[in-house]
């Protein structure tokens, strides 16, 4: 009765995640006082079943031959993506400790370089005038600012 | 009607036309950048609207939705390149067009129909919100909850792809929602200890993050796999009165479709196009041309997906229920400026709301006027490179999503959001229901703990109360309905080969 | 010294005033810049009392010391006041950071949760009040009861059965709930809103009995009101027509309402407090502040200074331990 399904192996991966986390949630809500568990219980185990069902048409169902199968599943794109997201947690852990509008700056400038950004001056100029421009909007117009960093 | 007088004379107030320019521009090259949908685009100026006052911060996040729902259409007639999802109904006949040598003619079609469809949705937005809304004065909690758990369900029964995924992606939005104090009793709930989550997971940073960091990663995934682009030459953009004459009737129909659609909730500007396009398909002289290059099809799917913006603009504003992500995005900029959506919304704040529908007309208006002028200058922004996109769009997350309420924390729960929403993308799992169930799944909670309090004090079951009254009634019927309607769609789904070349945003 | 009169209030200022002039400021050295959290976003109704109120203040600083100081108002939402309370308790005590406490959720959050700020009396220093919103309890027109006399008297009599909607739990209106239930021995079946906007819209809907909130919900809502008195010891000059439950109900006084006053982090040098205190005695006393706020529809009273805010402080906690008792009953706390 179910839809077609192409079979793809992270989506396997994230079902069973939700089904877990479902059965995990359900249990923690057991806990709660009063009547507070009762509404989290339920949409738990609506989660657990529901990745359930999912499963079982990937796996029962009739698969979709036609479909295309999901790009970038090669190493290598796999370790682009990883660089990327690392990148990013650079950039994060750089906000609360070096400062917001610099680190923003850098870490521009940084990513543009590694997406392939040439001639430098145009990343470099790019990623200034950007942060200058969130500064503007957020640093002096709002008074936003991260306390207790080094930078600005 | 004094509020309807002040809010016309404010939105046409100086200040305010230029907000509604600069965010008509804004929402243009925003749509226009493929990779960067509306609902990215309003996410990430909510945030920068922080220093303006309600008013004008409104009206530019207003002009944002309707410049960048129109701005999907220029990258997806010149290049071949949808802008947004809604646009990828318009790219088939467009691209054709450019080819045949009269791509001006698709853009300055797809000009004049996206701004007829916007001025028609918000003269139904202008007389039906107030009615609505008056109406919502009288919705209890019961009636409140069902209408929250019918919202859910169209998800699954309207969505493109998998309905069934669809509705897991809506339960997994549910479950998020759980996060933070129980309405009833304040108890703190999957926290893990972390203040910043004692009233939930922020839906601005959650928003920011699905829709952002997973976008960043698919863009700086395609790293090196752009090809040179250029802009071909488009020609005369104004297509003349007679020629829009002939396509009255697609413009007034598909106008209407886009408003339909826009008040359900789950379905977008994405869907309202195609059901605009393939509506103008059966009712045109050509129906042989569609495909190939016709005129009514790009007015059929652009009057249609400006045509949502005032619809689905309706729910939001008086149930503070968002129908689609774009305006889940909205939500969140009212929120800054601490106007709740809902039913009291109209009576607190007449004086917010009516300059804001008010602005949305002269924000079609302004958005067709600076295509006109300057369409030429503002196709080159599809030139930007994604290796520039990328990192603007993070960095744009990161702080707006600190701004918001200055929690470092907020920073790593949008990171997170991103990490997951991207997972789930690459496993196609839709990311919009995601976003409604956050929303609604506190509103139907706290609606039902209320009415089982309330069955409670008067010696009823939950279900004999849910019964007192005929609106409720027919609210649950209604929501079992499209539940059933979504199996139903499954079968149907595996039967039919499934065309659409891509999930809602 | 407990103060209850506001005359006593009023004379205390002139006192601490004249007191003022003779006392010279210009040698306490301000920090260069204040930081004033507030625990709520901004457009609410206690960030609309320090944008009113800071810069009057900031300029009465500068006149008191000589020196140039500047105020940044930081909204710090979330966890219902409890990440800007601690922000505020955890501050450096040097009078950079002060901040505006709301009671009685300060105390009420803090006992529910344990928060990072207990015990609260000991994390604040007081500066000033003149902001105290009392808490109105209004009959629908559409419940069954006529009169607030009787609606209490059925909730007495089947416990449970007559709801009273507002914002909640743990907000002031739920507290004035629990103390017009110890004075009445009713029992009520609490039906909390996501703030009083909506639980004012199901009063007028006709969803629930009775509603609880402050002054202008009840100016507001009217027309929907068939009964209402007012939790405080005398009339409220806002609402003059709305009787006290003393006159009422024959019960009480009960004071109850939503407070907002300006603290600053315990330990905060006292040449600084001084200074502090006097400058908000000033903005408080200064017409066009007043004007301003009556503008902005800020409740306000006769301002409370330092220790006499400091007793108010000290009332509104014993007040909370005594209904912690009835919250644990009702669910609201872990143990």
């Amino acid at each position: 009765m179910l839809a077609r399904f192409r079979r793809n192996p992270l989506e396997t991966i994230v079902l069973v995640v939700l089904l877990v986390l479902g059965i995990a949630g359900w249990m923690m809500s057991q806990n709660f006082r009063g009547d507070a568990g009762t509404w989290p219980g339920v949409i738990m185990i609506m989660m657990s079943v529901g990745a359930l069902l999912v499963l079982g048409a990937q796996f029962l169902g009739p698969v979709d031959e036609t479909a295309e199968t999901p790009a970038a599943t090669e190493m290598s794109g796999k370790v682009r993506i990883a660089i990327n997201v690392a990148i990013l947690v650079v950039y994060i852990l750089a906000v609360t400790s070096v400062g917001l509008y610099a680190s923003t700056a850098i870490y521009l400038f940084g990513h543009m370089l590694y997406l392939g950004i040439r001639p430098v001056w145009l990343a470099i100029a790019t990623s200034v005038a950007v942060a200058a421009v969130l500064w503007m909007f957020f640093g002096y117009v709002l008074g936003i600012s991260i306390s207790n960093t080094l930078l600005f | 009607m004094t509020s309807l007088i002040d809010g016309l004379l404010i939105a046409l107030e100086p200040a305010n036309l230029l907000y509604a320019m600069a965010g008509a521009v804004l929402g243009i090259v925003f749509g226009s950048l493929p990779g960067v949908s509306a609902t990215l685009g309003i996410a990430l100026l909510v945030p920068l609207t922080f220093g303006f006052d309600p008013v004008p911060a409104l009206i530019f996040l207003g002009a944002v939705y309707c410049g960048a729902i129109y701005g999907g259409s220029i990258s997806a007639i010149l290049l071949n390149v949808p802008g947004t999802p809604a646009a990828v109904a318009t790219m088939i006949d467009g691209y054709e067009m450019t080819k045949q040598g009269r791509g001006g003619l698709a853009l300055g079609l797809a000009t004049i129909a996206s701004m007829i469809g916007g001025q028609v949705s918000a003269l139904v937005l202008l007389f039906a919100a107030p009615l609505v809304s008056a109406w919502a004065l009288e919705i209890r909690s019961a009636e409140f909850f069902w209408i929250v758990l019918f919202a859910m369900s169209t998800v699954g029964a309207i969505g493109t792809g998998s309905p069934l995924k669809g509705l897991l992606a809506a339960i997994v939005g549910l479950a998020i929602g759980t996060i933070g104090a129980h309405p009833l009793t304040g108890e703190v709930r999957y926290t893990f200890g972390e203040l910043a989550l004692y009233e939930g997971v922020p839906v601005v940073s959650a928003l920011v993050g699905l829709f952002s960091i997973s976008q960043v990663l698919a863009l700086a995934e395609g790293r090196g796999m752009e090809k040179q682009v250029e802009i071909p030459t488009v020609g005369r953009l104004w297509p003349g009165g007679a020629l829009l004459w002939r396509l009255k009737k697609h413009l007034a129909r598909s106008s209407l479709i886009g408003v339909f659609v826009g008040l359900i909730p789950g379905a977008g500007a994405d869907i309202a196009s195609f059901i605009g396009r393939s509506e103008a398909h059966r009712y045109a002289r050509e129906p042989k041309r569609f495909g190939h290059g016709s005129e009514e099809a790009i007015v059929g799917a652009e009057a249609a997906n400006n045509g949502v913006v005032g619809g689905s603009l309706i729910p939001m504003l008086t149930l503070g229920i968002p129908g689609n992500a774009v305006t889940a995005a909205l939500l969140g900029g009212l929120l800054i400026h601490g106007l709740i959506p809902g039913p009291t919304l109209f009576q607190q704040a007449p004086d917010v709301l009516y300059p804001f529908i008010f602005s949305l007309f002269i924000a079609n208006a302004m958005f067709a006027l600076i295509a006109f002028g300057a369409l030429r200058y503002i196709a080159k922004i599809v030139l930007v490179p994604q290796g520039v996109v990328a990192p603007v769009v993070a960095a744009l997350a990161v702080v707006g999503a600190y701004s918001f309420r200055s929690i470092p924390f907020d920073i790593w729960i949008m990171f997170a959001m991103g990490i997951f929403g991207y997972i789930l993308r690459r496993a196609d799992f839709p990311l919009a229901p995601i976003i409604l169930g956050l929303i609604l799944g506190p509103l139907a909670e706290s609606n039902l703990d209320r009415v089982q309090t309330l069955a409670g004090a008067a010696d009823l079951s939950v279900m004999g109360f849910f019964m007192q009254r005929w609106i409720t009634i027919i609210l649950m019927v209604l929501t079992v309905a499209t539940v059933a309607f979504s199996f139903w769609r499954d079968i149907r789904v595996r039967r039919v080969e499934d065309t659409r070349p891509e999930g809602p945003e | 010294m407990p103060l209850k009169s506001t005359m006593t209030a009023v004379a205390t200022i002139a006192l601490s005033a004249t007191f003022a002039q003779a006392q010279d400021h210009a040698n306490v050295e301000l920090p260069g810049t204040i930081r004033v959290i507030v625990a709520y976003s901004a457009g609410g109704s206690s960030d609309t009392l320090a944008r009113v109120t800071i810069p009057a203040w900031e300029a009465e600083l500068e006149e008191l010391t000589g020196q140039s100081v500047s105020t940044v108002i930081a909204n710090m939402p979330g966890a219902g006041g409890e990440i800007g309370w601690t922000n505020l308790a955890n501050a450096e005590p040097d009078g950079s950071t002060i901040g505006i406490i709301n009671l009685p959720a300060v105390p009420i959050v803090g006992k529910a949760r344990d928060a990072a700020y207990s015990p609260w009396i000991e994390s604040f220093a007081p500066i000033g009040v003149n902001v105290i919103d009392p808490n109105v309890v209004m009959l629908a027109n559409s419940s069954e009861y006529e009169t607030l006399d009787e609606a209490i008297a059925a909730a007495k009599e089947d416990p449970g059965s007559v709801t009273v909607g507002a914002d909640g739990p743990l907000s002031d209106d739920h507290v004035a709930m629990y103390q017009l239930q110890r004075a009445t021995d009713a029992e009520f079946a609490f039906i909390p809103f996501s703030g009083t906007a909506p639980a004012m819209r199901a009063f007028l809907s006709g969803e629930v009995d009775i509603a609880i909130g402050n002054t202008f919900d009840y100016l507001t809502n009217e027309q929907g009101a068939k009964d209402a008195f007012v939790l405080r010891a005398e009339r409220y000059d806002f609402i003059p027509d709305v009787p006290t439950i003393e006159e009422a109900m024959g019960v009480g006084p009960i004071p109850g309402g939503s407070t907002r006053g300006f603290a600053a982090p315990a330990g905060t040098p006292g040449d600084i407090l001084a200074v502090y205190r006097e400058a908000l005695a000033n903005a408080y006393a200064d017409e066009e502040v007043v004007a301003e706020m009556r503008e902005a529809n800020i409740t306000t009273v006769e301002p409370l200074i330092g220790e006499e805010f400091g007793a108010e402080m000290q009332s509104v906690d014993q007040l909370a331990e005594e209904l912690i008792p009835l919250f644990r009953d009702g669910g609201y706390l872990d143990n």
